[in-house]
């Protein structure tokens, strides 16, 4: 059977997920970027990836739109006045969300929830709230239904804020994420307590370092209080735009490739990352001169989205793989000095040549491409998210963890993170959850996420999904969200069941 | 064993535990002398992850000199210090530990003198003289009550104490910490631990005779 038939006849795909399918085979039978015998070298040996974002890129990867401006404006594409009622301000977003398009074909990104909507209940009580948040949240994990879909609320604490984490802790919904952002000069003790064991329950919010973060984009307006968010699986990207591509070097097949390491500093890494670059130039090129996204978009119209705004991401995924390869066995990445040592210079090495490189229509980043540390999708083998260490070679330390994290995750500016499931009495002491928090993050840790051992909403690469959902999935039955098909293959492959659960000495004690 | 004494080897140890079943005092010879700057040096590797330190024991007023020491130090670090104690040492006679020492986690065992006498094998009227001296210098971090189905009397340690603190049992918290037999040797080692309902209602108690906050665990 041909690969549409395959696709038109499966009987684990609902319609909609048929619909993305189909359209990406359709997508891969054109070939309008030209590739370089370099780039083809090291695609072929699997150490530069393009994330199957497919051949011709139509639309930006990933869209965050300024729902601050279109709740101030409404819309005349979308026929909505400005809303001046709750009721009206959350139909109009769900309206808004069934316009924006991703790579995956749902939007990554639904809004600074608790910015948008605290302006709206003013004149409401609590009770009369939380069921239309409620609603509200259940239509984004019913319709949008992609775990990579993110909500942003915080660093202030807010009473919309305080309301949505409470839902949420209900609903036990995996669409959307939720990201807090952190900074202990701004959110109060209280408001982290309430989000710490909202955590614990449902597996959000996941906690971003605001302190580092909210300088990386300008603001798009001064009256703004920054010009970021959190998306999909912990991309940090412009507010009022998003990232036309990710694409990454896969470091553990490279490494494959290498017969020194010295042979993979300075011959393989400049080539394999110089192809890469001039790359994604490449498809960035494509999707702004010739795809006509941004030119009949009606977001660009109305100033949701600013082509100016956006960027592209620069992956990497398997240092720990790659490391081990290089030094040969005994040297354990994580808690080995000399794997820790070459790992940061590697970092070193890319981020180097990735500054240097003149980025196209990338206004945003000074004319750069953004780092992120790739956290995988699928059931890839061998190939540990971006910068994390392998589970089943945790630090025994929770806190040596932790400042590993740390001191890798400062060379990334669009994303980097790690997943920590806790004992589910850690639900109890919150306290010892935010002391780890406020401890990480002063170490300059950028991005943490929990959720407890025994939960039923997990955590793969950084997207939320049911394990009750994956379950179905894995006995062939068709299952709401598509991203418990990429949840159920990597739950495996990388035996994330397995993760080194935290905070059971510290409660102990 | 020598003369009375388990003796350990860590270079042999695989924490069986065996040790600590050998003693008669069921005590671990797991111990290493350290001085307050030793012991210092490793709570500052915790940091920043930790945001104060607190000393249990044994007994940690009986070392009233080490503790001070260690407390300073970790006063200066930034962080803050709690002693959790049994109460039978006065600390209205040790000034300087209590400048250095933020709050007393004080273990109330039993009320009743008699009671307290047959569990420990000493009286407790030092233990209600710091509940109230501590409470007095605002050091009391919080009141401990460990409930022990029959064998002590946590109605009375939660009326009595709440009466003895009179109207600062507002800013008062209390704590009552369910009994669990987990790693428990001895006469409790099969004694079973209180119900939620008893632990509700003795929660309930504590709200009624006007504790500030009112803990479970």
């Amino acid at each position: 059977m041909s690969e549409f038939m395959d696709i038109i006849t499966a009987s684990n795909l609902t319609y909609q997920q048929k619909l993305i399918h189909l359209a990406q085979a359709a997508e891969n039978c054109e070939h309008p970027i030209q590739t370089t015998p370099e780039f083809d070298r090291f695609f072929e040996a699997d150490a530069l990836c393009d994330m199957h974002e497919g051949n011709a890129p139509y639309r930006a990867r990933y869209i965050c739109a300024d729902f601050e401006r279109f709740a101030r404006q409404g819309s005349d594409f979308l026929r909505l006045d400005a809303p001046d009622s709750l009721d009206d301000l959350l139909v109009n977003l769900e309206i808004l969300y069934e316009n924006i398009p991703s790579v995956t074909g749902r939007p990554v990104y639904c809004g600074q929830l608790d910015r948008i909507i605290d302006p709206f209940i003013t004149n409401m009580d609590d009770d009369e709230v939380r069921p239309r948040l409620r609603r509200f949240l259940n239509f984004i994990d019913r319709t949008v239904a992609s775990g990579y879909c993110h909500a942003n609320i915080g660093p202030e604490p807010t009473r919309a804020g305080r309301l949505l984490l409470e839902v949420d802790a209900e609903v036990q919904n995996a669409v959307p994420n939720f990201t807090l952002k952190y900074d202990p000069a701004i959110t109060d003790d209280k408001f982290m307590r309430l989000a710490l064991t909202t955590s614990t329950a449902c597996a959000n919010p996941a906690y971003a370092n605001d302190r580092l973060l909210r300088d990386i984009y300008a603001k798009p307006e001064e009256s703004y209080r920054d010009g970021y968010t959190i998306v999909s699986c912990y991309n940090v990207l412009p507010l009022r735009g998003g990232a036309y591509c990710l694409d990454r070097v896969k470091l553990q097949n490279l490494a494959s490739m290498a017969t020194s390491t010295e042979h993979f500093l300075n011959e393989l890494i400049p080539e394999a990352c110089g192809a890469l670059l001039e790359y994604m130039n490449a498809r960035i090129r494509f999707l702004v001169e010739e795809s006509n996204f941004f030119q009949s978009s009606f977001l660009v119209r109305e100033g949701l989205i600013e082509r100016e705004r956006f960027c592209g991401m620069f992956g990497v995924i398997g240092m720990h793989e790659c490391v081990e390869r290089l030094l040969g066995p005994g040297h354990v990445y994580g808690s080995d000095d000399e794997a820790n040592e070459l790992a940061d210079v590697i970092m070193q090495k890319v981020s180097e040549q990735v500054n240097a490189f003149d980025a196209v229509y990338s206004e945003i980043g000074n004319g750069r491409f953004m780092l992120h540390a790739q956290a995988g999708f699928g059931d890839q083998l061998e190939s540990t998210p971006g910068v994390r260490i392998r589970v089943g070679e945790e630090p025994e330390l929770f806190f040596d963890h932790l400042r590993h994290s740390a001191r890798m995750h400062r060379f990334f500016t669009a994303g980097v993170s790690d997943i920590f499931p806790v004992e589910p009495t850690a639900s109890q002491n919150p306290d010892a959850l935010l002391d780890v928090v406020k401890g990480a993050f002063a170490l300059d840790d950028k991005y943490l996420s929990f959720y407890a051992s025994d939960s039923d909403l997990v955590r793969i690469t950084g997207f939320l999904v049911k394990r009750s959902e994956m379950e179905k999935y894995a006995c062939g039955e068709a299952v709401l969200a598509d991203t418990s098909h990429d949840g159920e293959g990597n739950w495996r492959a990388n035996a994330l069941a397995d993760r080194k659960v935290r905070m059971g000495e510290m409660i102990l004690a | 064993m020598s003369s009375g004494k388990v003796l350990w080897a860590s270079e042999l140890c695989i924490d069986c535990d065996a040790c600590i079943k050998t003693c008669t005092h069921h005590a671990t010879p797991k111990t290493q002398e350290m001085s307050a700057e030793e012991v210092f040096q490793l709570v500052s590797s915790y940091q920043p992850f930790i945001r104060g330190v607190t000393v249990s024991g044994g007994e940690c007023s009986l070392w009233p000199e080490f503790v001070r020491e260690l407390f300073e130090l970790c006063h200066e670090a930034g962080l803050t210090t709690l002693m959790d104690s049994n109460g039978m040492a006065d600390f209205s006679s040790m000034p300087e530990l209590m400048d250095a020492c933020d709050g007393v986690m004080l273990d109330v065992k039993a009320w009743d003198k008699q009671l307290h006498q047959q569990l420990t094998g000493v009286s407790n009227e030092q233990v209600k003289a710091n509940l109230v001296w501590l409470q007095h210098a605002h050091k009391l971090e919080e009141l401990r009550v460990v409930v022990v189905e029959g064998w002590n009397d946590p109605e009375t340690i939660i009326e009595q104490s709440a009466a003895a603190l009179k109207d600062s049992c507002a800013t008062a918290r209390i704590k009552l910490i369910r009994f669990r037999n987990f790693g428990v040797r001895g006469v409790l080692e099969h004694a079973s631990s209180p119900s939620d309902e008893r632990m509700d209602e003795l929660a309930r108690l504590a709200r009624g005779c006007g504790f500030g906050e009112v803990v479970v665990s």
